[in-house]
């Protein structure tokens, strides 16, 4: 930037420091409220209310002020009409240019970043999500300051402004109305939504900051109106058509995680339950068991559907696939979330999740498939000889943080700090508020993991499923609600969630019980579906 | 001659409406050129094509020997611009305006602009949006001569100005234009408000330039005539070109010859009007002059609409 830019920078400062001093001091209270975790401290749901009303309002005050302050700054050396000071001064129009994109972008978004970096180190995120966070903060940042400065640029007061941005949601309106007429619009993934969210903030960004220099430069507002609109039609084309993956979001399996090719799943095929009903009009049942050997420890695996093959004595083959109706995953309580493996983690040694649905190597498993024809069940019974692939799908899960029930500790759960807020626990039943607070993203579908919570006795080794849960704090009462009002990256959530012994034990959970139980955050990773071939031992009847 | 401000069958269109027609005008170097024509004659406009701050439909302007579509800051250093049209930071105080200022500027000259601020009586402390208008043309001045430009652009500087503050305004470009060699274009509605400055005068109306000379050239050839006749006066068949306004009352015919005061030209009024008893020539203030060309043009525009 040179020394004519950076005088006009500062020209810009000092004219508007009253709305600039107002911007920070906003962001930085914002900031501070987020930051300091006060709402952790604060039980009275009235109170958290009001306080979180106060954080919304900051919110939107915040996103006015970016609009004003950018608007302000552009049209404090207007660029339409012909009165403006500048016009007839010794003002390089690059340094004009240099200097309102340093004045925003340093005021509008780089401290408001920083704030939003600074939030995340004291909330102890991880640097990588500090880091990701930041960047695509910056990104959307920009591609909402740079498209009011352009506005700007092209009006002549605030006043102008806000007509002219009326009618740019309108027009942006209909053209997303267009672009998502009948079925135009293609399927994507989350992964390839991710991307064309980040391809469209960056044509977005381009766009503004092509017609703004057009602007500067000629002062031509027709044409640099015609650029806008074949701006926003690109920026609306992308929103809806992109299709293509960038590769911008984590996925897959990380390290530590599972290891599909290590997996060896041995199936024992048992004896049909009812022989003497199976005809050809009913299908058959067989019941098999298998063993998943080979993976990493803390995987649950269950399978989805089975593919054989049977070798028949003439040397004939018949493939059959039959998709598995899995009883155990089915009766997993909704949301479907948590399976525990035997000889997991260290915390879970020994420990006896009661009142969880368990999914244990070696379980019966059934039905592998339906078998409709008699000729298969001799065969079956006669030896044939089969080869099997298993369809799994499976949960992967790592122990995060151990929070006893007393206190205000905090601990890190996959990508987040949990603490707890309050517990209120009877004999039998125990009420826990959570608080989890993670970097936000644009995408929330960017995050490939979930964090479930139990209540652990490692003494007794008993671990309790909660029985109920309710993220009350759907709007939190601080980060993701206001994201769309350029929110901090800092997510806050509050969880309700109810423990309670199982009714085959009614007095699991006394007093003492609860003064040796902690609430173990683990996060669970959904590994997806794959197949292995899995080994067949014939233990049936023949 | 060199001219510091050139322009060639400059025209500007908004719209419909031809602002500028056809206009073709050399502002020589070190003149005090006062452009005056009747609000709406196209002065404002001729003004910001040259400046390049509106773009001409067609011709085209040199300034400094730039062409106006082209002028950068390096010429924008040379030139003083005031306009009663011209926004100013009015968040701004003067001290604040001239260290604004003062960096765009190599020449700028701190005890200069020191020395102007107080002749031009403006308070170093005070807003400039809590001036009157007429202090805030004074600041506009001020941050337009402290750097010393080659030429200064002032359009309708005057404008609401009461008869004090406009006569200490005149006052300081006449004292600063002695001690300056510079050239001063000056566009005014109001002739008696230029008179006192300008070296040079064009007259402009309804977009078109009618004439461009020297004051001393156009005083001195213009007269005013009064012709007695012992009968009843009548106007002369053909009429002279050179004349405007006849006029005839009673015995008594009066016109004002364009050409009157050139070499001979007395001599051929006398021979238009040998009929007359008396014939009186008288010149005439720049004024009057203005006066009458202004009349003589509204009328051959009307004329010429109607047809």
């Amino acid at each position: 930037m040179t020394a004519g830019a950076v005088h006009l920078a500062w020209k810009d400062v000092r004219q508007h420091r009253a709305w600039l001093g107002a911007f920070l001091a906003i962001a930085a209270l914002r900031a501070l409220l987020i930051g300091s975790g006060i709402d952790a401290y604060i039980t009275n749901p009235n109170l958290l209310a009001s306080l979180g009303f106060t954080y919304l309002l900051l919110c939107i005050l915040h996103f006015a002020l970016v609009v004003v302050v950018a608007v302000q700054v552009v049209q404090a050396d207007r660029l339409v009409g012909t009165t403006a000071f500048w016009l007839t001064r010794p003002v390089p129009r690059r340094s004009l240019l240099a200097a309102k994109l340093a004045t925003v972008s340093i005021v509008l978004v780089v401290v408001p970043v920083v704030f939003d970096a600074l939030v995340l180190a004291t909330n102890r995120m991880a640097w990588l999500d500090v880091l990701g966070a930041v960047a695509e903060g910056a990104l959307i940042r920009l591609a909402i300051v740079l498209p009011v400065m352009t506005l700007a640029a092209i009006t002549s007061d605030l006043a102008v402004f806000v007509v002219a941005a009326v009618a740019a949601f309108f027009g942006t309106l209909a053209l997303e109305a267009v672009f998502q007429w009948g079925h135009m619009v293609p399927a994507r993934n989350w992964s390839s939504a991710y991307s064309a969210t980040l391809v469209d903030a960056a044509v977005i960004i381009a766009c503004a900051v092509i017609a703004l220099a057009y602007q500067v430069f000629t002062r031509r507002t027709t044409r640099t109106v015609l650029i806008v609109i074949g701006g926003v039609t690109v920026a609306a084309l992308v929103a809806n058509r992109w299709t293509s993956d960038l590769g911008l979001m984590k996925t897959g399996l990380q390290a530590g995680w599972l290891d599909p090719s290590r997996i060896v799943v041995t199936m024992k095929p048992l004896a049909p339950e009812n022989v003497s009903t199976t005809n050809r009009k009913r299908p058959w049942l067989i019941r098999a068991s298998y063993i998943v050997t080979g993976t990493t420890a803390n995987v649950a695996l269950v399978p989805l559907s089975v593919t054989t093959e049977t070798l028949f004595g003439d040397g004939n083959r018949e493939p059959f696939r039959a998709e598995v109706q899995q009883r155990v995953w089915d009766m997993l309580p909704s949301p479907p979330a948590f399976l525990r493996k035997d000889l997991v983690e260290a915390l879970l040694v020994g420990t006896h999740l009661v009142n969880a649905v368990e999914f244990r190597p070696g379980q019966q498993m059934r039905p592998i498939a339906s078998l409709t024809e008699e000729g298969h069940r001799k065969l079956v019974y006669l030896g044939a000889q089969f080869t099997v692939e298993v369809a799994l799908g499976g949960i992967a899960y790592h122990v995060g943080a151990v929070l006893p029930l007393e206190g205000h500790g905090s601990g890190a759960a996959g990508d987040r700090r949990v603490s707890i807020q309050s517990a209120t626990c009877e004999i039998g039943a125990c009420d826990v508020v959570l608080r989890d607070a993670m970097a936000g993203f644009l995408v929330d579908l960017r995050r490939p993991s979930r964090v479930e919570y139990i209540l652990v006795n490692k003494t007794r080794g008993q671990a309790v499923w909660s029985a109920e849960r309710d993220y009350f704090s759907r709007y939190p009462v601080f980060g993701r609600a206001s994201f769309a009002l350029l929110g901090e990256h800092l997510a806050v959530t509050r969880r309700a969630l109810m423990f309670k012994a199982p009714d085959s034990m009614p007095d699991m959970i006394d007093a003492r019980w609860l003064q040796e139980a902690s609430i173990a955050a683990l996060e669970v990773r959904d590994i997806g579906a794959f197949t292995v071939e899995a080994k067949v031992v014939q233990e049936g009847r023949k | 001659m060199t001219s510091i401000i050139q322009t060639e069958s400059l025209s500007r269109r908004y719209g419909r409406t031809e602002a500028v027609r056809d206009l073709t005008l050399s502002v020589p170097e070190g003149s005090i050129f006062a452009f005056v024509g009747p609000n709406g004659a196209g002065k404002t406009t001729t003004i910001k094509t040259v400046m390049n701050i509106l773009e001409p439909t067609s011709g085209r302007a040199t300034v400094l020997g730039i062409d106006s579509r082209r002028l950068s800051p390096a010429e924008f250093r040379q030139i003083g611009y005031v306009s009663e049209n011209q926004e100013m930071p009015g968040w701004m105080t003067i001290r604040e305006l001239l260290n604004y200022c003062a960096p765009f500027y190599p020449t700028w000259d701190p005890a200069f602009a020191e020395d102007l601020r107080r002749r031009l009586d403006l308070p170093l402390n005070r807003r400039i949006r809590d001036f009157s208008r007429g202090m805030r043309m004074k600041a506009a001045l001020l941050s337009s001569l402290a750097y010393r430009p080659k030429l200064l652009v002032l359009d309708e500087p005057f404008a609401g100005l009461d008869a004090l503050v406009r006569d200490e305004f005149i006052q300081g470009i006449l004292e600063l234009a002695e001690q300056s060699q510079w050239s001063v274009f000056i566009s005014s509605h109001d002739i008696d408000e230029v008179e006192r400055l300008a070296d040079w005068i064009g007259v402009i109306s309804e977009g078109r330039l009618y004439l461009a000379e020297p004051v001393a050239a156009l005083v001195g050839r213009f007269r005013s005539i009064e012709a007695t006749f012992e009968g009843e006066a009548t106007m002369p068949r053909p009429l002279p070109e050179r004349w405007l306004a006849p006029e005839v009352a009673g015995h008594t015919l009066r016109a004002i010859d364009a050409k009157a005061g050139e070499a001979g030209g007395e001599d051929r009024v006398r021979e238009v009007l040998r009929g007359a008893a008396r014939v009186e020539m008288s010149p005439m203030s720049l004024k009057a002059i203005f006066m009458a060309l202004a009349r003589t043009f509204r009328s051959a525009s009307r004329a010429e609409g109607d047809r």
